[in-house]
């Protein structure tokens, strides 16, 4: 497989640089499972981080997340700058964009630890990022009034193809999920670039500030209370308690994220896992039988169904 | 001798992962040694599963929907089709509307559907739970 890669990637590397440095080395970069993220390091010192989409594993898309990064980017937002990218999976076989390998740290794939600088650094950045005026970067054919219930809808319909490919048997308590988001969505001012998946893990670091938020594929317009309760529920809910978290976001940010809002978004933020998941399961089943794509599929998704449904009602 | 069962090669793959391929590969190979420990958990969760409970439990659904078939939301929901994909599909158009109502019929689909539908994933978790510990590169004993 690799010797494979290396080949097909290094022609294509060349192609978009114009030049003929060939790979000296490459890697698997042990974090990740909606992209296979590899190490790239060529001939005259250039170091990339290759992101492979999996089978549209999470429901996420390359060009979605290169549109992020490269808006990101040009808003000065924290992010790695992004090279290229291929959606035809000719290359590799899947669509994958090319960033810049940053230096700097990044925690282990389970270590949720953030020391009390880095935190303030993250939640600064992280505010900044949805404060932003994102207009003269990202089309958007949506509006305020509509954006959380088009959310809902995204991640209901993942969930709906995935049981229309499988075996067409609906999951009740995602039915439920979805008709109680739609009936108690939060009215919402204005639109903001969401993360949504930030966090310990998925941003790199020098051990006192953000260099680089990681792992945009999640990322939409929508509303940003989706991030700070993801942070206290999910990412973040190892790192420090929800009373830590909500005070950090207050002091640092001006952000009060109250109980009803929390609790909202705790729901979206398990709908939405929940949704994603069931895809792996039929990655599983097709293109990649790995062990990771059975468990994400089955105990994962299983398990954030049931937080949904004890959210809503026991 | 009998051929080998299912639990027998199951346990085949768990030692051998766990005990000959896991310490070969070196720390430096992080994702290679996160997949052996998830396939570890992936083939005890193989061996000790049991079988397929879906027909238990849409019948169970069924009972209860044939209980509550006076009920304004179970009538709306369910056209009495009793394939496991018709009641799963009126079990969850029937949750869906009830979290949105208020009245009687709603507090009674909540109270007696609802509660078989979240057992029924408990069981379900109780099976799979280890999965996520071994996904988080934790073994149980």
């Amino acid at each position: 497989m690799t010797e494979a890669m290396r080949e097909a990637l290094q022609g294509w590397l060349q192609e978009q640089r114009g030049d003929s440095a060939t790979i000296v080395d490459l890697w698997r970069i042990a974090t990740g499972n909606s992209r296979a993220n590899w190490y790239v390091e060529l001939s005259d010192g250039s170091r990339y981080v290759i992101r492979v989409e999996q089978d549209r594993v999470f429901g996420t898309s390359t060009s979605e997340e290169f549109r992020f990064m490269v808006a990101a980017g040009a808003l000065g937002c924290p992010v790695a700058p992004v090279r290229w990218m291929d959606t035809t999976a000719a290359v590799l076989g899947q669509p994958f964009l090319v960033m810049d390998f940053l230096d700097g740290a990044s925690t282990g794939r389970d270590d949720r630890s953030l020391p009390a600088d880095l935190a303030d650094d993250f939640v600064r950045r992280l505010d900044e990022l949805h404060r932003t005026d994102w207009t003269a970067q990202l089309s958007a054919d949506v509006d305020a009034a509509a954006a959380t219930h088009l959310q809902i809808e995204r991640w209901y319909g993942v969930y709906r193809a995935e049981v229309e490919a499988g075996d067409g048997v609906a999951i009740p308590l995602l039915e439920e999920g979805a008709a109680w988001l739609h009936h108690h969505a939060p009215s919402l001012d204005r639109i903001a670039i969401v993360h949504g998946d930030p966090g310990p893990g998925n941003f790199v670091h020098d051990g006192h500030r953000v260099i680089a938020f990681t792992d945009w594929e999640f990322s939409h317009l929508g509303d940003p209370t989706e991030d700070w309760a993801y942070l206290v529920t999910m990412r973040g809910a190892q790192t420090m308690s929800p009373e830590e978290w909500r005070s950090l976001f207050q002091r640092v940010a001006g952000v009060h994220l109250g109980d009803d809002d929390l609790h909202y978004w705790s729901v979206f933020n398990f709908f939405k896992g929940a949704c994603a998941n069931l895809t792996c399961r039929r990655v599983f089943a097709t293109t990649n039988p790995a062990p990771n794509m059975a468990i994400i599929g089955t105990a994962l998704h299983q398990t954030y169904v049931r937080q949904v449904a004890a959210l809503i009602g026991g | 001798m009998a051929d080998p069962t299912d639990a027998e090669l199951w346990r085949s793959v768990d030692t051998t992962v766990g005990d000959v391929l896991l310490p070969a590969i070196p720390d430096d190979q992080p994702w290679a040694r996160a997949v052996a420990v998830q396939l570890i958990g992936l083939a005890r969760y193989a061996a000790r599963r049991p079988g397929d409970r879906t027909t238990d439990r849409v019948d169970e659904l069924l009972s209860v929907l044939d209980a509550l078939a006076a009920n304004e939301i179970i009538a709306a929901a369910w056209n009495g089709e009793r394939s496991v994909a018709a009641v799963m599909v009126a079990t969850g158009r029937a949750l869906a509307e009830a979290v949105t109502r208020t009245d009687d019929p709603g507090a009674e689909v909540r109270r007696v559907l609802r509660p078989v539908v979240v057992r029924h994933l408990d069981d379900e978790l109780g099976v799979t739970s280890s999965l996520v510990n071994a996904f988080r590169g934790r073994l149980d004993d």
